[in-house]
């Protein structure tokens, strides 16, 4: 149900008279999405292979290395595409949204040239040595490459985040009274912002989960088949480690994150909640029919938990919850004549969208831990096919955040600095754009393709043997085969 | 010299250090295409490749971010102008980096269309990042904006096209060919380094095609050779501090050929890494104290000056920079000595000492 809201009200902002303005968002928005399916499992993934490589590393235990080179590979499948779909969200911002970039550049670009020297280099620098360096390296160096992997892609994230958070809470800048361009006065305030801090935690606890759910889908899929079950039973146990205490904690953070966020962003909060009127005590409405527009802000169905949302934007019970007339109204004495008020459908829903699946993938992985506390998980076949369908849950939670995130900011696109019409690039046109998003949609298409069955080939392969002479040496490693 | 000024240089030595990088990848991609027979020559012409070529790459991000922090608005203003080439630039980046990683994946049917994307790629990618450079000195229709402190692009694509920018991208992309024919000449062994060392690095009156030293001799030489001229009549700098980068460039690409035929190929390799740098200083001398000429009038230029960003900003990508770039050079220098030394039979010029 959130799903297809999300997806018609998406449809609904789609004009048919395309202009440049919403070709360009559309083209951001679809890229970057299809650039999230990637990163996450690549944060998820890298810790959960540096932690088997050194459960082998420390117990000698060959079914950790089997492992390691298993997931190794899907991991490098997955970075790769990752990577290369990263070059194009970095020349965007240029490419069409010169005047943003104008007159945010000094604070943004700096945190994405920070990202490029201190994290990206990193990892990228480490994960060709991880690949090309079994049995040439140390096994210490070796071991030690893959945790640099990690550090870099978290640091990565961290970076990218405090770029993303500045533009939902501009912070640490001043307006050049000349020029009318931000520039950094305090980079501490920048790499402190309060939204970041909270950004990165859930973001990475959300690419935690990707990873979780994925090792418990591939394990669950190989138990049903019967398969290498003595080497996946650990990575079941593992997955479930990881999936029960995180899924609520991505849940916690995202609703403090959510708390954080009502102070800078009140019409954010507001929209996501469809509430139109400031209310105290303020109820969470759990489902609704109508009640998006500013001409029916009434919904003709609401089913509502009183107090909820005061306890979930305030921490108390009967906080206070602007509505989006009083914001909207402070928005226009603050910033001048305009509508603040973003695409309400789209932001009630997907806030939905995202918690609710969210709640699902905690179920589910509950679920699997009693399951498998009483030791009964290996025979229920009907949990084992839900968590390989599951696998696709948190990846769609994430990219549903992200929607979120960014629509709900609107029509803002560095808050309360510089608007999404007036950063876009001038000598760009609608033509122009619809080639590069044709382009690029029929490519991520094919690559998309063409990624998942090859993640599928790898995913149900038995995992590579190891040979006791080899032992760490070349024959089995996960790198590229030329 | 002002911060923002120094930075301009170093944006220009980020770029030499890209191109030199990346510039042997795509040579060794177009050598896929002129000097293999079969897919399993191209095999293992990727492989000569295949530990550094993500590394090299990064270097684009590196210098994007540092471009984008340091002079926003020759960021935003180059590549929006620039914005259908970079788009088939990216296409191409991304159908490459992709074909390294699914050529031997994918069913052995697909190799051969692998084989052919990275080739396109490998030519495209230089044809592209040679215009888009040095057209910054043909100049484009470039000019202040409608708002104070923003640049505006006043052209199309086809405003990209110069004499002089065709020949930066023919001239990048030949000096590739020949940079990423030594490379493979270090690196490879048996028939196939035989082919590229006697017919392609070497001038051979046999084979005069697909030699790839003339080429690069003549376009490299005459794009040397011509940019302290435009310099002067567009961007009225005096020829002289512009032809001391042009003539240092012009004699390592002319001891990068002699070497190649007395077979010293390493010599050889450090000497067109030599021309790389010397094209992108030139280039880079040529514009200073301008980033984009306008041809609108020289005064509509985007300069240090207009386009540099806030001092503390420049102050803070300098520490960064001064940190962080010594540590990179050392961890990939490492991985470079580790991986290469011992995963080829070749001898590089930076080969640790216990290769074989």
């Amino acid at each position: 149900m959130p799903l297809c809201a999300i997806l018609s009200a998406a449809m609904d902002s789609l004009p048919l008279a395309a202009d440049a303005l919403t070709l360009a968002r559309w083209q951001f928005a679809t890229t970057t999405l299809y650039h999230f399916i990637f990163v996450p499992l690549t944060l998820g993934l890298a810790p959960v292979i540096a932690y088997m490589q050194t459960k082998w590393y420390r117990t000698r235990d060959e079914s950790w290395l089997r492992l390691t080179k298993f997931f190794g590979t899907l991991l490098l499948i997955n970075f790769a595409i990752g990577a290369a779909t990263g070059l194009l969200q970095e020349f965007q911002f240029g490419m069409n949204w010169s005047s943003y970039s104008q007159f945010v550049g000094d604070v943004f670009g700096s945190t994405l040239a920070l990202e490029g020297l201190i994290a990206f280099m990193l990892e990228s620098t480490f994960i060709g040595i991880w690949v090309f360096g079994w049995g040439r390296l140390s096994e210490r160096m070796h071991l030690a490459s893959i945790w640099l992997v990690v550090a870099g892609t978290w640091l990565s994230t961290t970076f990218i985040l405090m770029a993303n958070s500045w533009m939902q809470n501009p912070v640490g800048y001043s307006i050049d009274a000349a020029t009318g361009q931000a520039r950094m006065v305090d980079l501490w305030a920048v790499l402190t912002n309060p939204i970041a801090i909270w950004a990165v935690a859930h973001t990475l606890l959300a690419s935690l989960m990707v990873a979780s759910f994925l090792l418990l889908g591939i394990a669950c899929w190989h138990i049903l088949k019967g398969r290498n079950v003595d080497l996946f039973r650990p990575v079941v146990k593992l997955s479930l480690y990881m999936a029960i205490p995180i899924s609520t904690l991505t849940l916690l953070v995202g609703s403090e994150f959510g708390v954080a966020l009502t102070g800078p962003q009140p019409m954010k909060i507001a929209s996501a909640e469809a509430l139109w009127n400031s209310e105290q005590p303020a109820s969470f409405s759990l489902f609704q029919i109508g009640g998006f527009s500013v001409d029916d802000q009434e919904p003709s169905f609401s089913l509502d938990i009183p107090y909820l949302l005061s306890f979930l934007a305030t921490n108390t019970f009967t906080g206070k919850v602007e509505g989006m007339n009083q914001v909207q109204a402070s928005a226009q004495a603050k910033y001048g004549p305009g509508n603040y008020i973003p695409d309400v459908k789209l932001a009630y829903w997907s806030m939905r969208g995202m918690a609710y699946i969210g709640s699902l993938s905690a179920t589910i992985a509950l679920l699997g831990g009693f399951l498998y506390w009483r030791g009964t998980l290996e025979k229920s076949r009907w949990f084992l096919k839900t968590a390989v369908a599951g696998i696709s849950l948190p990846f769609i939670t994430a990219l549903i955040g992200w929607v979120f995130t960014e629509t709900a900011r609107q029509p803002w696109v560095a808050y309360g600095v510089l608007k999404t019409a007036d950063g876009l690039s001038q000598s760009v046109g609608p033509g122009e754009i619809i080639a590069s998003l044709t382009a690029f949609m029929l490519l991520y298409i094919a690559i998309g393709i063409t990624a998942f069955v090859l993640l599928r080939r790898y995913a149900i392969l038995d995992p590579p043997q190891i040979l006791p002479a080899e032992d760490a040496k070349s024959e089995s490693e996960p790198a590229p085969v030329y | 010299m002002s911060l923002a000024e120094l930075w301009f240089f170093v944006i220009a030595g980020l770029w030499a250090t890209y191109l030199v990088l990346e510039g042997f990848d795509f040579g060794v991609g177009m050598m896929m295409g002129v000097a293999a027979r079969n897919e399993d020559e191209r095999s293992e012409m990727i492989e000569t490749i295949a530990p550094v070529w993500d590394a090299n790459e990064v270097w684009l991000l590196v210098v994007g971010g540092l471009t984008f922090a340091s002079f926003p608005a020759w960021y935003g203003t180059w590549l929006e102008g620039a914005y259908l080439g970079l788009v088939v630039l990216i296409i191409a980046l991304l159908l490459r980096v992709i074909s390294f990683e699914w050529r031997g994946r994918v069913d052995p049917r697909w190799r051969g269309l692998w084989s052919t994307i990275n080739i396109g790629a490998s030519v495209a990618a230089p044809l592209i990042w040679g215009l888009v450079l040095s057209v910054l000195l043909a100049g484009l229709p470039v000019a202040g904006g409608g708002r104070v402190g923003e640049m505006r692009y006043f052209g199309n694509i086809l405003d990209f096209i110069t004499p002089y920018s065709v020949l930066g991208a023919l001239s990048l992309t030949a000096l590739f060919a020949f940079h990423g024919a030594l490379f493979l000449s270090l690196r490879l062994e048996g028939p196939l380094a035989e082919r590229i060392r006697e017919r392609i690095v070497k001038l051979d009156a046999r084979h005069l095609l697909p030699n790839l030293t003339l080429p690069a001799l003549l376009l490299a030489g005459g794009f040397l050779i011509a940019t302290p001229f435009v310099a002067h009549s567009v961007n009225a700098r005096s020829i002289v501090p512009v032809a001391i980068p042009a003539a240092l460039g012009l004699i390592a690409l002319i001891a990068a050929v002699i070497n190649a035929q007395r077979g010293e190929f390493a010599r050889a390799f450090i000497c067109t890494i030599l021309t790389i740098v010397g094209w992108v200083a030139t280039l880079f001398i040529g514009l200073f104290p301008r980033i984009i000429v306008s041809t609108l009038s020289l005064g509509d230029s985007v300069t240090i000056q207009n386009a540099q960003s806030s001092h503390y900003t420049l102050v803070v990508m300098t520490v960064a920079a001064v940190v962080m770039v010594p540590v990179i050079i050392l961890y990939q220098w490492w991985g470079f000595r580790t991986l290469m030394a011992r995963l080829g039979r070749g001898k590089m010029p930076w080969s640790a000492p216990d290769s074989n």
